[in-house]
């Protein structure tokens, strides 16, 4: 046997996987007389031993109980399926633990996203943005938390209710008996102010403004107290809620408003102004 | 019914996917020590192999796996499983390899394995066996494949070759590869790396 041929059996012969006892005699034979052989043979029985000490560690490590209940979950949950999604989840691996609680945190916050898109549009009414006193008749000026407004008083308009004309859609956020009421000033509205409003939004007319219309929760003949009214400027979008028609083209441009408010600052009614 | 421990893993298989919890519980306290050893040699990652070892097993109970026990062992397809599933979060290059600092050498019979003669030292010093992990972790995979199944959990070579689908031949060659680089490594390391420096390295690898 020469040097290369004992190469080829060095790491058998190191892990005694040599079957052969000739073949094993050969082996150790040539070891005997070549000290590069016996050096490297040396090498690789301690290696080998080294190997086996680690095996021999080794030998007891085990997956954790966590995955061995995991799979439990997994299975009853694949038995009866109607189980909870929370055993489900435990089941999962964690980098899918984590893909789902990414998953809610967004939806969580679409959902916050949309509250607040909501919030916004039906608290834009309350947005009080503009100072200008619309009369000439101002006699009082009322301070709120928000910024400065002009509140004038004047004699309180008559919203008479009359035959409504048909119309096929109404705010969705509404009461029944509100929408109801509001559809029937807004159809009348509607049908006075499509034309002088169209005419105001093609820039023909100097100066429009609608009857006022209700609130929520205010019935169309307010109860007799000292009233205010405030100009605010609304989103352009306000005119749909109340049944008006709005030039989409011009959706990002406010409308002016007066807002009239009870003794209270509530808010009764509003008409929509352009001057 | 016939107790579960004395049934094969065809049909503990048959009844795990039936929905028998106790079959399933065999099954896996049968096969889950070597899946996870295989995983836990090959990354050095206690949770990266608990990981494995679970979509292993996620795998077979949800007949995801396409094991047909007509065509092979069990075993033999429990490491293909792993094998694969190592491989995958091994090649998305992100593994942080970090030996275990609580690695326990204390319960080894040191004295008894202690090589004569032994031009390395002895690489069964406890301090010494973590330089020996980590040179296995830094192995190419298939050499690593050959030393985890042939030296690690102690397989023939031609169990080694029908888990990892190749000649028995080709096992041999990375096996007696694998044995040539280790010996280098720890030779040269030894002269050159205090052992103790290399005990808390951390490295990346792809």
């Amino acid at each position: 046997m020469n040097c290369q041929e004992f190469e080829g059996y060095l790491v058998d012969l190191a892990g005694e996987r040599v079957e052969s006892e000739s073949l094993r005699a050969s082996l150790l034979q040539h070891a005997g007389q070549c000290s590069r052989c016996a050096s490297r043979i040396a090498a690789h029985r301690n290696l080998a031993s080294g190997l086996r000490a680690l095996a021999a560690k080794m030998a007891v490590e085990k997956a954790s109980d966590q995955v061995k209940q995991a799979l439990r979950q997994q299975l009853r949950q694949r038995v009866n399926p109607t189980t909870t999604s929370a055993k489900a989840s435990a089941a999962t691996t964690p980098w899918q633990r984590t893909a789902t609680w990414a998953g809610l945190a967004a939806s969580v916050l679409v959902l916050v996203g949309w509250a607040l898109v909501q919030r916004n549009r039906e608290s834009g009414m309350d947005k009080v943005q503009v100072v200008q006193a619309p009369r000439a008749a101002t006699d009082s000026r009322v301070k709120t938390a928000g910024p400065a407004v002009t509140a004038t008083q004047e004699k309180l308009p008559q919203i008479v209710p009359r035959l409504p004309r048909p119309v096929k859609t109404r705010p969705p956020h509404l009461s029944k008996a509100v929408a109801e009421q509001r559809v029937q000033v807004a159809s009348r509205e509607s049908r006075r102010s499509e034309q002088r409003l169209s005419e105001s939004e093609s820039g023909t007319a100097d100066r429009v403004e609608t009857e006022f219309l209700p609130f929520m929760a205010v019935g169309p003949q307010f109860p007799s107290e000292q009233r205010q009214f405030v100009r605010v400027k609304l989103p352009r979008s306000a005119l749909q809620v109340f049944g008006l028609p709005m030039n989409m083209e011009r959706l990002r441009e406010p409308v002016q408003a007066d807002v009239l408010l009870g003794e209270d600052g509530r808010a009764l009614a509003v008409r929509f102004v352009r001057d | 019914m016939s107790d579960p421990q004395t049934l094969g893993d065809k049909e503990l298989l048959r009844l795990t996917r039936a929905g028998d919890e106790s079959a399933f519980m065999v099954l896996y306290h049968r096969h889950q020590g070597p899946v996870f050893r295989f995983a836990l040699q090959m990354s050095g990652d206690k949770s990266l192999s608990d990981d494995v070892t679970q979509e292993v097993f996620l795998a077979l109970i949800n007949e995801t796996s396409g094991f047909d026990p007509d065509r092979g062992s069990l075993a033999a397809y429990l490491y293909g499983v792993a094998r694969n599933q190592v491989r995958r979060h091994l090649e998305r290059g992100k593994l942080q390899i970090q030996l275990d600092e609580n690695f326990n050498d204390e319960s080894l019979p040191l004295e008894s394995m202690v090589a004569v003669g032994d031009p390395l030292g002895d690489l069964t010093v406890r301090e010494n066996l973590s330089a020996l992990r980590e040179a296995i972790l830094t192995l190419p995979l298939h050499y690593r494949e050959a030393v985890a199944l042939c030296d690690l959990e102690e397989l023939s070579y031609e169990e080694a070759a029908r888990f990892i689908g190749c000649a028995v031949g080709t096992i041999r060659s990375r096996l007696h590869r694998a044995h040539a680089l280790l010996v280098q490594k720890l030779g040269q390391s030894k002269e050159t790396v205090p052992t103790e420096s290399r005990r808390s390295t951390m490295r990346y690898f792809s």
